[in-house]
């Protein structure tokens, strides 16, 4: 990584803050699932993530990208198929697993210190040792100041890092993100992108960004998935050359940029072509 | 004193505005009232005497029956009986309809066995009740006790119940998504989310178990401070019924404030209270 206008607001996470149990493989085998109403969200869906990979899952809203990170995550139960991390099959949330939402879901009634240490693990909390690491924790996300302050007293973006420190405690082995950073400001959405690129690298730990910003997958991910229909099919599945975090006109991502928004919206293709959106 | 208009988030603002720009006199103003009514009643009585003691008597008379009462040794045990049923029935209410709440909240079978019946139960007028626990428990300490123990368990049970039913589903998530089911859930995430509404409840209920308990008292009891007001009105002397009824405000604001001291304590971290 070298500094650049990229790495603007990156700050390097303390050593002994990156988590090091590295990452387990994920695989989704002919997944069914269906919500109450409607048609079905996944018809026998199959996706493979290697360990320690950095996968970005690309979508239009409603594809089911929440639903597929919800089931690797353990909160809902596919109908059929099988959802494994690593060896074992998924029947429920599991420690090793690491999910923030879109929305900060900071617990009110604690301060930002006790909303990282709720992300301990057992044997950790109310230890010196993890009391130590919800401190590097809080400052590999950049708030070494904030640990006293209550979620209400902190800004939308400052709230968002918690809940990154939060989902790092247990030293997660799969990392999943849902549309983390959407609601942040362009420089902290890039401190954030490369606090989770640093960490993950470091850790080995498996990452699936839930995105629907083509951009922020090409700056960060290895791999790109698009998923399109319904029910949901992979549309495009593809390696992004290069080191992240890259400049957006780096070489050969124009080329994927015009295939993964093509993938994204299949119906921009079919807009004449005086609108100017024939190529995009 | 922060009037907070340039702060960053959490500068404490309610929504009634930016406090007042004169903080020297605002403790006063909560005495402003009283203060003026004192005044009335003592013109009223003893100036312009438009009440004869027999119906009203006056401040200073008050006073004086007061501290005979003290001298003499008479009012302790009817404010040792009264405080003593407040603060048993009320615990027991109280465990009780948190517990209940908790349980009904956590389990949808448990809410449709219990609560409809509890919400029917809930109607009944606390008078009603007297007759029918006398009936089945004597005159002694007991039928009070139950008596007041009903009228603190409804707004705790019905505030607390509405508080966990409530709770935010993303917060459950998250408690969910750490591996929490249960007993652990309930204490990590539903009680402290809930906590806002069962501290309303257990205020509403003190206030209720007070009622409940002159209720009792009024009707069968040889102590008490309700007893001591029946036994004013029996005895036509309006000092003794004054005198009880500033006892009971005066034991009720404490409880009260007691209360609002725990919830300040665990509330300190709600963006809404802010007192």
């Amino acid at each position: 990584m070298s500094p650049g206008p990229y790495d603007a607001g990156a700050r390097a996470p303390a050593p002994e803050a990156s988590p090091g149990r590295g990452g387990q493989p994920v695989r989704l085998e002919r997944v069914r699932k269906r919500y109450s109403t409607g048609r079905p969200v996944f018809g026998g869906f199959d996706l493979e993530v290697e360990a320690g990979e950095m996968v970005a899952l690309l979508g239009a809203s409603g594809c089911g990208k929440s639903t597929l990170v919800r089931l690797i995550a353990g909160l809902e139960a596919p109908d059929a198929g099988v959802v494994r991390v690593g060896e074992r099959c998924v029947h429920g949330p599991v420690d090793r697993v690491g999910l923030m939402f879109q929305e900060p879901r900071l617990l009110p009634w604690l301060d930002a210190a006790g909303n990282v240490a709720f992300g301990l693990s057992d044997d950790l909390r109310g230890t010196a040792g993890g009391e130590l690491r919800v401190r590097q924790l809080l400052s590999a996300v950049g708030l070494p100041e904030a640990r006293s302050l209550l979620p209400h007293q902190l800004s939308g973006g400052m709230a968002q890092r918690v809940a990154l420190a939060r989902a790092l405690a247990r030293a997660p082995e799969v990392l999943l993100l849902d549309e983390p950073f959407g609601a942040v400001d362009a420089l902290t959405r890039t401190g954030l992108q490369n606090l989770v690129l640093a960490v993950a690298t470091r850790a080995r730990t498996t990452v699936l960004l839930v995105t629907h910003d083509v951009e922020e997958a090409l700056r960060v991910a290895g791999r790109v998935v698009v998923l399109g229909g319904r029910p949901a099919a992979v549309a495009l599945d593809t390696e992004v050359p290069g080191q992240p975090p890259r400049s957006p006109d780096a070489r050969g991502l124009g080329q994927l940029r015009r295939q993964a928004l093509a993938a994204l919206a299949p119906d921009l293709e079919t807009v004449p072509a005086q609108f100017g959106l024939g190529g995009v | 004193m922060s009037t907070g208009v340039t702060g960053t988030a959490g500068s404490a603002v309610g929504w009634r505005g930016v406090a007042s720009r004169r903080p020297s006199l605002r403790w006063a103003e909560p005495w402003f009232l009283p203060v003026l009514l004192l005044v009335a009643w003592t013109v009223a009585t003893s100036v312009l005497k438009w009440f004869g003691p027999s119906q009203l008597p006056s401040p200073a008379q008050v006073l004086r029956t007061l501290r005979e009462l003290i001298v003499s040794g008479e009012l302790e045990p009817h404010l040792a009986a009264s405080v003593g049923r407040i603060v048993v029935g009320y615990a027991a209410g109280a465990v009780l309809g948190t517990g209940l709440a908790t349980a009904v909240g956590l389990s949808r079978t448990l809410e449709r066995l219990l609560d409809p019946t509890l919400q029917a139960l809930r109607a009944i007028p606390s008078l009603a009740w007297v007759p029918f626990l006398l009936l089945w428990l004597g005159i002694g300490e007991l039928p009070k006790l139950v008596l007041v123990a009903i009228g603190a368990f409804f707004p705790v049970y019905v505030n607390a119940a509405a508080g966990i039913r409530n709770v935010d589903r993303r917060l459950l998530e998250v408690g969910r998504l750490h591996g929490l089911k249960g007993a652990r859930l309930a204490r990590r995430i539903v009680l402290p989310a809930a906590a806002p509404s069962l501290l309303t409840g257990l205020r509403l209920g003190l206030g209720q178990a007070w009622l409940f308990l002159v209720a009792a008292e009024l009707i069968a009891a040889s102590r008490g401070l309700g007893f001591l007001l029946i036994d004013g009105q029996n005895s036509a002397r309006a000092d003794l019924m004054v005198v009880s009824i500033a006892l009971l405000a005066l034991l009720g604001k404490l409880a009260d404030q007691a209360v609002r001291g725990v919830e300040r304590r665990l509330l300190g971290w709600s963006d809404a209270f802010r007192a």
